[in-house]
């Protein structure tokens, strides 16, 4: 293939890459003169340079397109969304086209006299002809056949016409008739939809049941919103060079001496393309003049400017250590200032606007959303965004993929989004900004957003994390599966997206080049896509830290932020008070508290496998082996330190830590702390790539020379966690949180606080309403009681001792508890803690109102007994006026060993304040809401319970039912039941008689326990009590 | 080495005056083995260097150098060869650069000596009783006076 034909190529690709774009532009404005000029340019001069390069096939086609729009110029009809489709497939032909050239070299073999046929018809009629219905989606074949026997004899001229057409002048304003359709044929069109056009045609069924006039026009409805008009002006300076490429290319014709075009025409299309150029020049002001540069140039300039950016920093280097005023000075000044100057430049060269990436997706969601039946409108913000071409090049395929996912998954179908209270029209919205030195690209929509149970479900059934687990995660942790490779909850999958091959090779590619993805979700709002990509590749600030005498660098993006770490305490108390973020342990590995979440920690020289040597002198080596170290010397573990609570986090001779910063990184939604040793500053370094033989380290990404000359290496924080370190982190796992850790049976939460007493006071969590600050001031009296207004209603206000002076003025913490409609709040002195531990009552005290002391960080602490003080404060609450501490009769009784106490209630506030009264007495307690519930856990764990205790009243199974359906069951038949119930026994009828061995009523807490007992011992002594049914 | 002419300017073969064809190596000594490896292969011999560890590479890889602008990563011979290495190794030793694939590699040995003409004749194939990963990285051995000189195939050295 010649020069010749090679630059044709090259340019005519650009030119049909451009014409996409404009052609939706002029679908959603029909008038614009600019765009059908363009159109019509770009459509005359390739078959006008194809005519010259003898490629005929090409050339009709170009010619009968080109055809079109001069009609549409001349103002002969106006543009229809079938007419667009068909002025694109033609496009699309010659692109095929001309990608084969490309690859054999000559043009195929074929013809195209049907496409040129309907294009030549739709020159004359300005009907879209076969193959378009009105709205510009594809035809049935029983419409084509329609619309086929409907065509003008016309047709048989245009043979004729195509050979004419290449001596012909372009310029045929007017001169061709313009002939009526027949109205059979429109309404043809208009029936017979197939089904899949069907939301398509619903669209347009107004346009269409109109009878058309009689010219033959049918009214243009435009089947997506219009959208920015931005691209039109974006679009400028490529219009410009276009035409200056047009005006050179045919000047290159106009040299040849083999013109095949007549030189009437060739000197037309010289003026022509110079007149447009004229025009487009003095209209825009970026007429500029541009130059073609040959890729390879551009690279091995950037290098070396690369190359001289880090000399300058080494001279620069050499000089600060030298405070003398040498001669020199002044010239290096000179020499940093120019190279700094000409870095820009030579990076200015390699950016191009996002638009170029984004140029295709207008004409991608017009073809989808036909496609799909969807009306999707696409906005584009910031296409003058500059990124680096080797970005660019490498995200056009990430994002090409996300806009099609947001097309297919996220805008819901028209009548999804009517039903939604949506508009019909689904925006996907893309937009690009600088921001501290990133570039931010965003890809939204308002669809339906993620659906997390969806995600939930997939997850669990593809294997990639059990059920308990999803039901952790925080939604936006669950909406990360969907970068797993195979991931896809598309119910079917469509042709467009759906085979789940993907996201994951999205974020691997957007990964590679230094950038990250996220994902935010908004339920039946929509969704959006993040990507944050480093302004260049070649060149980026890292922050360099020390570990142990060895310098390493981290991509300053991966930072989020530095922290320094205190020695890890026993007392988690005094920590807090601390200035610092104290390190803790869970089960040996290093956790920070950071802002009120843990952050997991890594230690750099552990995950880099540093040795350590000796005891006395503590030596670390860096990256030496077992081999090269002396044969004297031995590993040891140096922490002896006693107080040292993490074997993994060491300790020098002042106890303080060694590695106290903690550079904060985030992977994927996962954030993790490096610890280092020293933290330096942020500098702009060239990045080297590894040699080829440590590809296999994922912990570095690079390396590069500092200013003072030394090397070294770019961690890369994937990397690190991947090696390990301590962590081994899998995806998807939550940050631990420490309510979240490993859930133990028999650990309670408690609330500590301060209630003018001598020592603090505890009461379960569970049973806490909310924890309320109230003005000292807004306490009103109700009779003798105390009361504020609170939410809308009254809440008694009590303390735990009588005595105790509520102060008048200021704040005061009120802890709130609430059954049903009545809400206590008990005024406390100062709230203290959250501690969850085991419910391990030590001393009964027998003081009403307490149940007893926990040990709470090493400080004895009296558990409140919350029902007596809700039995004072509203008295009559659950019937009972029984102020016998719970205590007193549990510690009258025989003590019957660990029995398993199954109690069923429906009231929570019972099951709450009744299990620790349980718990109190030695039985290991388990609740259940309802008798469903009951006989699954019975059903579960047959052999684990010695005694039922269940509520009479219940919805659903009542008391009775559960009762006897147990005894019919063999495994539970001689199990004990115990009824409760808030009414008296002469309510409810012999309880004896229905099989319960007793009943208590709720009111009658201490009586319960010694029920119980009795019950419990009843059987161990063998008596038989049980009426067994 | 007037008495030598080039007969091909591509590789290292030279012509003595006698018109027998003589290749040119320099030479260098790891545990007092002879090694040499072909003149045009060598870029550069540098005296102790800053030696930037890598951790968590193989034992073969001491770290990396900066050589004029140019990250290279340094191999230690001794290790590559399966022999102990020295404890100070990074300051006593000689750097020999080669490029391998586009990249540049320095070769950390004992010491650097002269540069040889050895004759075609003297050339050997590789005994077949050497150990494996010294059989991996040998092209042949030359007979010299008093001592044996291993080819390093560099093709082969960096396959670890």
């Amino acid at each position: 293939m010649d020069d010749l034909t090679g630059e044709f190529l090259v340019e005519t690709n650009e030119s049909l890459d451009a014409l996409d774009l404009d052609l939706v532009t002029l679908e959603q404005n029909p008038e614009d003169k600019e765009t059908i000029n363009n159109i019509f340019r770009v459509m005359h001069t390739i078959k006008g340079t194809c005519g010259f390069l003898g490629l005929p096939r090409l050339e009709s086609v170009a010619h009968a397109a080109e055809n079109i729009m001069d009609k549409i110029r001349g103002g002969a009809f106006s543009v229809t969304p079938g007419v667009v489709s068909l002025i694109l497939e033609a496009i699309d032909r010659i692109k095929d086209l001309i990608s084969r050239l490309e690859a054999e070299g000559t043009e195929p073999e074929g013809e195209d006299s049907d496409l040129i046929g309907r294009l030549n018809s739709c020159a004359e009629t300005g009907q879209a002809g076969e193959g378009y219905s009105a709205d510009g989606s594809k035809q049935s074949d029983a419409e084509k056949e329609a619309a086929k026997s409907a065509r003008k004899p016309a047709e048989a001229e245009k043979p004729a016409e195509s050979a004419a057409a290449v001596s012909k002048t372009p310029d045929l304003d007017g001169e061709i008739d313009f002939e009526p359709i027949p109205a059979p044929y429109a309404n043809e069109a208009a029936t017979g939809e197939q089904p899949a056009e069907q939301n398509a045609a619903e669209v347009e069924k107004p346009a269409e049941n109109k009878t058309p006039d009689l010219d033959g026009e049918i009214d243009f409805e435009p089947v997506m919103a219009p959208y920015a008009g931005d691209d039109v002006g974006g679009d400028a300076t490529q219009n410009a060079e276009q035409a200056a490429d047009t005006a050179m290319m045919t000047q290159a014709e106009a040299s040849l001496p083999e013109a095949e075009i007549s030189e009437e025409t060739k000197v037309e299309a010289v003026a022509e393309g110079l007149k447009t150029a004229a025009e487009e020049g003095g209209k825009k002001p970026m007429s500029g003049q541009s130059i073609r540069v040959g890729l390879d140039v551009l690279e091995s300039l950037m290098q070396m400017v690369g190359e001289l950016v880090l000399t300058r920093n080494q001279l620069l280097q050499m000089t600060r250590n030298l405070d003398v005023d040498v001669e020199f000075n002044t010239p290096l000044q000179r020499l940093n200032h120019i190279t700094t100057d000409l870095q820009e430049g030579v990076m200015q060269t390699r950016m191009q606007p996002i638009g170029n990436a984004w140029a295709k997706f207008p004409r991608l969601i017009r073809d989808l959303a036909l496609e799909l039946g969807k009306k999707i409108e696409l906005k584009m913000v910031g296409a003058e965004t500059e990124i680096d071409r080797q970005m660019l090049e490498a995200i056009k395929d990430p994002l090409t993929h996300m806009v099609r996912n947001s097309a297919d998954h996220g805008i819901e179908k028209i009548a999804d989004r009517v039903k939604a209270g949506k508009g019909e029209t689904g925006t996907v919205t893309l937009s690009a900004y600088h921001e501290g030195g990133h570039i931010i690209i965003k890809i939204a929509d308002d669809g339906k957003g993620l659906d997390a149970e969806k995600i939930r479900k997939k997850a669990v059934q593809n294997g990639l994390a059990t059920e308990s687990e999803v039901n952790g995660m925080s939604d936006k942790q669950v909406y990360q599966f969907v970068f797993r490779p195979g991931f896809s909850t598309a119910e079917k999958v469509t042709s467009v997206s759906g085979r789940g091959v993907g996201m994951d090779v999205v974020v691997t590619n957007i990964e590679k080049i230094g950038g990250t993805v996220e994902l935010n979700s908004f339920p039946k709002k929509g969704s959006e896509f993040i990507i944050t990509l480093p302004l260049t590749l070649a060149i980026m600030p890292v922050l360099i830290v020390e570990s142990y005498e060895e310098k390493f660098a981290i991509p300053q993006i991966r930072v989020s932020e530095i922290v320094r770490a205190e020695k890890p305490t026993a007392n988690i108390k005094k920590s807090n008070e601390g200035v610092g973020y104290a390190i803790e342990s869970i089960n040996d590995a290093p956790v920070l508290r950071l802002r009120g979440r843990l952050l997991p920690l890594v230690s750099l020289s552990r995950t880099l496998k540093f040795i350590r040597i000796g005891d006395e002198d503590k030596k670390i080596i860096a990256g030496k082996s077992d081999g090269e170290i002396e044969p004297d010397t031995t590993e040891i573990n140096e922490e002896k330190n006693a107080e040292n609570i993490n074997p993994y986090v060491s300790l020098d001779s002042d106890g303080e830590i060694e590695e106290p910063f903690v550079v904060v990184c985030e992977v994927g939604s996962q954030s993790f702390g490096i610890m280092v040793n020293k933290v330096f500053h942020t500098e702009e370094i060239v990045v080297k790539p590894v040699a080829k033989i440590m590809k296999s380290l994922e912990v570095y990404s690079g390396c590069t020379i500092l200013g003072d000359g030394s090397v070294i290496l770019i961690l890369d924080p994937n990397g690190i966690i991947k090696t390990g370190g301590v962590l081994s982190m899998h995806e998807g796992e939550g940050q631990v949180e420490s309510d979240a850790a490993s859930e133990q049976e028999d650990h309670v939460s408690f609330l500590i606080f301060q209630a003018w007493g001598k020592s603090p006071r505890a009461v379960p969590l569970e049973l806490v309403s909310r924890l309320e600050e109230l003005d000292a001031g807004s306490i009103e009296w109700s009779g003798k009681q105390k009361v504020v207004q609170y939410r809308g209603g009254l809440m008694r206000l009590t303390t735990l001792d009588p005595e105790t002076e509520i102060p008048d003025t200021g704040k005061l913490a009120i802890i709130v508890f609430a059954d049903e409609d009545r809400v206590m709040g008990l005024v406390v002195q100062e709230i203290m803690d959250i501690v969850k531990q085991k419910m391990d009552i030590k001393s009964v005290t027998g003081k009403d109102g307490m149940l007893g002391s926990l040990v709470v960080n090493n400080i004895t602490t009296d558990l409140v007994d919350v029902s007596y003080f809700f039995s004072q404060t509203f008295s009559g609450w659950m019937g009972g006026d029984d102020m016998h501490g719970v205590i007193a009769a549990a510690g009258g009784k025989e003590k019957v060993g660990k029995k398993h106490v199954l109690l069923v209630d429906d009231s929570p506030f019972f099951r709450k304040f009744m299990k620790p009264v349980l718990v109190v007495s030695d039985f290991n307690v388990t609740t259940a809401e309802n008798a469903e519930d009951a006989l699954k856990i019975l059903d579960d764990n047959a052999t684990k319970f010695d005694i039922v205790v269940t509520d009479i009243d219940m919805p659903g199974m009542s008391g009775v039912d559960f009762l006897k359906k147990c005894k019919k069951d063999e495994r539970f038949s001689n199990l004990p039941f115990v009824a409760i119930t808030s009414h008296n026994e002469s309510d409810i009828g012999d309880t004896r008689q229905m099989g319960f061995m007793s009943f208590v009523t709720k009111s009658d807490r201490d009586k319960l326990v010694s029920v119980i007992s009795n019950v419990l011992s009843g059987i161990n002594k063998g008596e038989s009590q049980a009426a067994v049914q | 080495m007037s008495n030598l002419v080039a007969a091909n300017s591509k590789n290292d073969d030279l012509l003595t005056k006698e018109g027998t064809s003589v290749k040119q190596f320099v030479t260098m000594e790891v545990d007092k083995q002879l090694f040499g490896i072909p003149v045009l292969a060598v870029q550069d011999v540098l005296r102790p260097q800053r030696i930037t560890r890598i951790p968590l590479a193989t034992p073969e890889i001491m770290g990396s150098i900066n050589l004029r602008g140019r990250i290279v990563t340094v191999i230690s011979m001794r290790r590559r060869l399966g022999l102990p290495a020295l404890k100070n190794a990074a300051e006593d030793c000689m750097h020999v650069v080669v490029d391998h694939k586009e990249e540049q590699y320095s070769l950390v040995v004992d010491s650097v000596g002269e540069v040889l003409n050895l004759p075609l004749s003297d050339f050997e194939q590789t005994p077949p009783n050497l150990a494996e990963n010294w059989h991996n990285v040998s092209l042949g051995v030359y007979r010299l006076e008093n001592r044996l000189m291993v080819v390093l195939d560099i093709e082969n050295l960096f396959n670890f």
